[in-house]
């Protein structure tokens, strides 16, 4: 699997990271993007997302997931960038570096790191970053030129425009579709970004679901659906918390839907929360 | 946060609760269903409707005493 990511990658850049460790990350090359894909200034690539209409909130056929998740409603977004993948450790060090920015800790317990005393161990530089919080999340996104999606964004990228329950359309989830089901154990708890090709989203996007949650811009209001404005809707001016989206690598079977939403204090840093970023496709 | 959900595996309907608590996520599978309800997501309204509306039903309880709750402590 990684050699797969890997062959997409060439060259291969060494970077001397913040902590003196020399690890490897590889980058993609414009030559390999296809045409709905762009760099990030971070190095990351990016998945366009063609402007339009899509259906939020859960499925109209179905009547689980949480009360926050309703009503079904339609949503108009412009067309925006967002990453293809979950931001990376490796990509991670390198804001790290250029910025002085403290590194990914748990907030309370030291068993739930993976980078040790600030240094990132080589081998988690293609697994997403965690123990960030919100404010990690969203200072990271500006120094790559970018910012965190809305939760609109987020679960338009994540489900496309035909109303289905997982990022890969309407088939139970498997492990052939994203990391889920699983105990902490260290760094084997995740896998790299980008492995789950028959887990992708119609736009391309992988670890849509599994792996790790994800913060989005939005604050966190329970009844918002209700009450949000059908034209790129970027949530409440203010709350105490705030979204995440995605499902963490610890959630089984019934708990993996595209629509799922959870709210989280944004100083929360935790081990099974991570981030991805978004921009604008034009300049307004 | 209460959520719930469903899943369909060969021989039976798997409901579960999930409750985050802090950054511990607490799942609890309460119902099985057995076979004729195995059916694939989008049939599960269509074949198991009572169970799924006491399901929501729990759901809703749960969710409601959660909004109740001050979360600070609760955390």
């Amino acid at each position: 699997m990684m050699r797969r990511m890997c062959g997409l990658v060439l060259p291969l850049v060494v970077l001397v990271g913040f902590s003196g460790i020399v690890f490897l990350v590889s980058p993609l090359q414009a030559a390999d993007l296809t045409s709905s894909e762009q760099l990030g200034k971070d190095g990351a690539p990016m998945m366009f997302i063609p402007a339009g209409p899509f259906q939020m909130g859960v499925t109209k056929w179905a009547r689980d997931g949480g009360r926050d998740e309703y009503p079904s409603h339609e949503i108009d977004l412009p067309d925006y960038y967002i990453d293809k993948y979950e931001v990376t450790n490796g990509h991670y060090l390198e804001f790290i570096r250029e910025t002085g920015h403290r590194a990914p800790k748990h907030r309370s317990d030291d068993t739930k790191d993976l980078w040790q005393d600030g240094l990132m161990p080589e081998s988690i530089a293609l697994l997403p970053v965690i123990n960030v919080d919100w404010f990690d999340a969203k200072a990271y996104c500006e120094w790559a030129g970018k910012r965190l999606p809305t939760e609109a964004e987020w679960e338009k990228a994540g489900k496309g425009t035909d109303d289905r329950r997982f990022p890969w359309g309407n088939v139970e989830p498997t492990h052939k579709h994203l990391n889920f089901n699983q105990k902490w154990r260290g760094e084997k708890t995740l896998v790299p970004v980008g492995i789950y090709e028959p887990g992708k989203s119609p736009y391309g996007l992988y670890d849509m679901a599994g792996n790790v949650w994800e913060w989005v811009a939005d604050w966190y209001d329970v009844a918002y659906y209700s009450k949000s404005p059908r034209v790129n809707p970027k949530g409440p001016d203010q709350g105490k918390w705030k979204v995440l989206r995605s499902s963490g690598w610890q959630v089984e079977t019934p708990q993996v839907r595209v629509f799922t939403r959870v709210a989280s204090d944004p100083y929360d840093r935790n081990h099974s929360t991570g981030f991805r970023c978004a921009m604008n496709a034009s300049k307004s | 946060m209460v959520s719930s959900g469903w899943a369909s595996c060969s021989t039976s309907l798997v409901m579960s609760l999930s409750i985050f608590i802090g950054d511990e996520l607490f799942q609890l599978k309460l119902v099985q269903v057995d076979s004729f309800c195995g059916l694939g997501v989008q049939h599960k309204e269509e074949t198991c409707p009572k169970k799924i509306n006491q399901f929501v039903w729990l759901r809703d309880v749960l969710w409601q005493a959660f909004q109740y709750t001050n979360r600070d402590e609760v955390v």
